[in-house]
């Protein structure tokens, strides 16, 4: 039996691995939100005045909107006036090394498998670990600096770098572009941010990791990746969250931004808490993911596994500017028990002899639902636009739902679109000839599975295609045989 | 819905209102009359509705505004002489003929002394006296049908002039096709008519049904409000076909509900060529196992049309098959839509479910729509859609010029092969034959007209 396959087994048949809650003195407003919240949000972060207003207008706005209900996924209604909006670690310590900080935080880190010493020295990789709101170390810095890259916590962007952040914040995901990224805009805590200068490569992965930790706390993370002309950035995300048992609100925005030949790769696993096996519980991950390619020859590459979250509503999305821009999106999205995701990817052709590719593969299993929602927008300007979409979803049981809601809108005649799509099970011919190989139908059904995402997971950085591996695994349990 | 949308619903309302007074009149039928009421039920409903805005998922692409804000009459019969009939001949295929101008029977161009043998063929208001047809006819309209439900199947069922029904007795094969010629003629003022058809196929019984759409000469301003119930009982073959030539000027809105039941086969064949604004809601819904439904369609647009079809497949029982091909071209300022929704219940295992959109863009001001949507909850299927929209492969292009052939007929040709490949599929040679010929003219004339502009 490979790796792959024993740590499917693992997953399988193991409850959610990342739950257990640090407890980490912490300093909270109280619930509920109004204008003195998002005031006070802006004034603990030391905001400059233009981020306020920022933040007060989204707030405005979103009070203006309703919450949209056109995604295929049911939950009940969020009470906005029962969440807290502001949680960060009480002792924000300076940090120049490890043993500086928390050793409650360092352990959680231990735990979560990101020893930070350690991912140094193997690596390479530099992480920006957010425990909550409040970026607590980043490690790598000063070598990234030294190229001139900036990666930093949004709030330090914000101190040192207010030029940038004022220039390109809400620039592609404007403060009123939705309800959730109108709440995101208006109670944003913190996120990452990343400005990859002219002409330079990024030597190594930037990751960071985002953890949910405080009960009942929203996570409201805002990530911004600049890429000046030329320069290429490979992100990664991932995401664990402890195990609790109310549902906990997490609407993130992630913007990114191309130049003239950059490109930006952004990798995800998401595997927040799904909830239990009777669907209580979970997070709902309501996020807005964006990217830019502005200029000619960018190119802007989402890839994304999503195993966790209870509702998962989520649309990376590219807007091709540039002329020969390209815009991709790799998706594996699994979904079991009382999963919702409703997710897939906008691709809007503006430039000439621009191209897209979306590869979307949906697994669901036990009483689950999985959607895949998609637009291919090619403008009247936009002259040769290509876009190849294949969208399959693989049904493991016969409780659950796979749905696909492609939109194409073609308004240029030299435009070439295609779409595809099927839905199907593990084929009994399939399994037949694996167990007639010797291989147990649990190792078939692992094998299989794994061949289906390859297109996906090939698509991954290296460190993260473990990863994946293992998340993909999650809880297909009771969906064999 | 905002306040300026329900003002210009208010006024379409009083149009309607109006006229819903005037048909009761015209037809005289009484109030104690059993279609006198269902008229009256409708009406109510249509009343209790909101015409559906872009606001509407299923109504995104295509607005009906512009239809609304004509007021309409219901049409009265006028003459259409021999010669124009004879036009409507479909070469090599004889046909049992039903006469409609402007939505009114005209039953001396009717074949009427040949309807064939176990076949009922009788107004719905006539139908309806009879307590057992009536019950049927209600059973039909009060089904859910999908994308189909909408503010103009109840307009349908309140206006409609000349509702037939038709009932094919048990394990009778009607040889000859049904011909159903709709013409609309000129008129003082704008007229909407509303065809109807209430088809039951009993038992193991076939037939083919033809339904004609035409414009006469200056003909202006009209719409067709077209709806047609079918449903199937075990065993039941149905073809229906649907040829709509209208002029420029008309709105047709054509809605189709069909129910099938055990091994029944359901084929429909749509050819759209003229119109102004074209919507078409075509639903099925398999109720019981082992059934076959074949969906084939082409658009055709050019200037400033408007097509948009939808079609709904509900599979709500196993070992059922669907497929599905639409085909359309687009030229100049036109506008296609395609919204495909095939849903797979829970115990529709063992469903097959293809669905195939391809569309060709040939001016940069036309503009193609597609969502092809699968909803499945049942885990043993295969279901697969597919969408294309493109240009005219100009590899193809260059190599039949290479054989010898200009420019402009190498493009006509593989235009017509790509519309080919749907029309070949209907089951009748002489159809396939005529679809391709009325095909072949219309896409002579927007050549021309590209060479010319």
């Amino acid at each position: 039996m490979s790796d792959s396959m024993q740590t499917l087994e693992q997953h399988t048949q193991s409850d959610y691995k990342y739950g257990f809650s640090s407890e980490i003195d912490t300093e909270t407003l109280p619930k509920g939100l109004n204008e003195d919240v998002v005031r006070q949000i802006s004034a603990k972060k030391n905001e400059p005045p233009f981020l306020t207003e920022w933040r007060l207008e989204a707030f405005r706005k979103w009070q203006e909107m309703t919450e949209p209900h056109w995604p295929k996924v049911d939950y009940p209604a969020i009470d906005y006036q029962d969440i807290i909006y502001y949680a960060a670690p009480r002792k924000k310590p300076v940090l120049n090394s490890l043993d500086e900080a928390d050793p409650e935080l360092v352990r959680t880190f231990e735990r979560l498998g990101i020893p930070l010493e350690e991912q140094k020295i193997l690596a390479g990789v530099a992480v920006d670990a957010v425990l909550d709101s409040v970026s607590v170390k980043t490690t790598y810095k000063e070598k990234l600096a030294e190229l001139g890259i900036i990666f930093c916590s949004f709030s330090e962007a914000v101190q040192d770098h207010p030029d940038l952040v004022k220039k390109y914040l809400g620039s592609v995901v404007p403060n009123h572009d939705n309800y959730f990224a109108a709440l995101n805009a208006a109670v944003f805590s913190d996120g990452s941010f990343v400005y990859i200068p002219k002409g330079v490569r990024c030597p190594m992965e930037l990751s960071t990791y985002f953890r949910i930790n405080t009960a009942n706390t929203g996570q409201f993370e805002r990530t911004l990746i600049i890429a000046e002309e030329g320069s290429y950035v490979s992100y990664l995300e991932g995401c664990t969250a402890p195990m609790r048992d109310e549902n906990q609100l997490h609407a993130a925005v992630v913007e990114l931004i191309a130049l003239d030949h950059a490109e930006i790769k952004y990798s995800t696993v998401q595997n927040w808490y799904p909830g239990d096996k009777e669907g209580k519980g979970g997070i709902y991950n309501f996020v807005t993911k964006r990217g830019l390619c502005a200029g000619a020859y960018s190119k802007i590459s989402w890839t994304q596994v999503e195993t966790g979250s209870s509702i998962t509503w989520k649309y990376p999305s590219c807007i091709l500017r540039g002329d020969y821009s390209i815009g991709e999106f790799y998706s594996v999205a699994v979904t079991n028990n009382f999963q919702q995701a409703d997710t897939g990817t906008k691709m809007t052709h503006i430039g000439k002899n621009t191209r897209s590719t979306i590869i979307s593969k949906g697994i669901s299993a036990g009483r689950s639902n999985n959607s895949y929602r998609g637009l291919v927008k090619v403008g009247r300007k936009a002259d040769n636009a290509h876009n190849f979409s294949q969208c399959d979803s693989l049904l493991m049981g016969d409780r659950c739902g796979a749905h696909t809601f492609p939109y194409l809108e073609i308004e240029n005649n030299s435009a070439r679109v295609e779409h595809e799509a099927t839905t199907s099970k593990i084929g009994e011919d399939q399994l037949f000839y694996l167990q007639q190989r010797g291989l147990s139908e649990e190792d078939a059904i692992n094998m299989i599975v794994n061949g289906y995402c390859k297109e996906v997971f090939n698509e991954l950085p290296m460190e993260f295609a473990v990863e994946a591996q293992k998340l993909l695994a999650i809880s297909l349990e009771g969906s064999v045989g | 819905m905002s306040i300026v949308l329900q003002d210009k619903q208010a006024s379409t309302r009083e149009w309607l209102e109006e006229n819903f007074q005037q048909t009761l009149t015209d037809h005289q039928q009484g109030t104690d009359h059993p279609h006198a009421g269902f008229r009256r039920n409708a009406f109510a409903r249509l009343q209790s509705m909101d015409f559906p805005t872009r606001r509407d998922e299923d109504w995104k692409y295509t607005s009906v505004n512009r239809i609304l804000i004509t007021p309409f009459r219901n049409g009265s019969l006028s003459s259409v002489s021999a010669a124009e009939l004879a036009n409507c001949q479909i070469p090599g295929l004889e046909t049992t003929r039903m006469v409609f101008v402007n939505g009114v029977w005209d039953q001396s161009l009717s074949d009427l002394d040949r309807v064939p043998e176990g076949l009922i063929l009788q107004p719905v208001h006539q139908a309806m006296e009879d307590p057992a047809v009536r019950k049927w006819i209600e059973s039909q309209t009060a089904r859910p049908g999908g994308t189909g439900q909408n503010a103009f199947l109840p307009m349908n069922l309140a206006f409609a002039q000349s509702g037939l029904y038709l009932r094919v007795g048990r394990n009778i094969a009607v040889d000859k096709p049904l011909h159903f010629i709709y013409f609309n003629t000129s008129e003082d003022q704008p007229h909407f008519s509303h065809p109807q058809i209430f088809l039951h196929a009993e038992r193991s019984s076939t037939v083919t049904l033809i339904e004609d759409h035409r414009a006469l000469a200056g003909a202006g301003t009209c719409f067709t409000n077209a709806a047609a119930w079918v449903d199937l009982e075990a065993n039941a073959q149905v073809h229906h076909y649907r040829m709509q030539q209208q002029n420029l000027e008309t709105y047709q809105i054509h809605n189709t509900l069909v129910n099938q039941t055990r091994d029944s086969v359901y084929n429909s064949y749509v050819v759209d060529l003229g119109g102004r604004i074209i919507r078409n809601n075509l639903s099925v819904e398999l109720a019981e196992s082992n059934t076959e439904t074949h969906f084939y369609g082409t658009y055709l647009a050019n200037g400033e049309q408007h097509m948009d079809n939808q079609t709904f497949i509900d599979h709500a029982m196993p070992h059922c098959q669907s497929n599905e091909l639409y085909k359309g071209i687009l030229s100049d300022r036109a506008r296609g839509v395609f919204n495909g929704k095939v849903l797979v219940r829970q115990d529709a295992q063992k469903t097959n479910a293809f669905q195939q959109n391809s569309s060709l863009v040939l001016s940069s001001g036309a503009v193609m729509d597609a969502k092809p949507q699968l909803e499945i909850y049942a885990d043993d299927v295969k279901c697969s859609h597919g969408a294309t929209i493109g240009h005219l492969d100009e590899t193809s292009v260059f190599y039949l010029m290479s054989r010898g052939i200009p420019a402009p007929q190498a493009r006509l040709l593989l235009q017509q092969a790509f519309l080919g490949e749907v029309i070949r599929n209907m089951h009748l040679e002489e159809m396939a034959n005529y679809a391709l010929e009325l095909i072949a003219i219309k896409l002579n004339a927007v050549s021309q007209t590209i060479i010319t502009s």
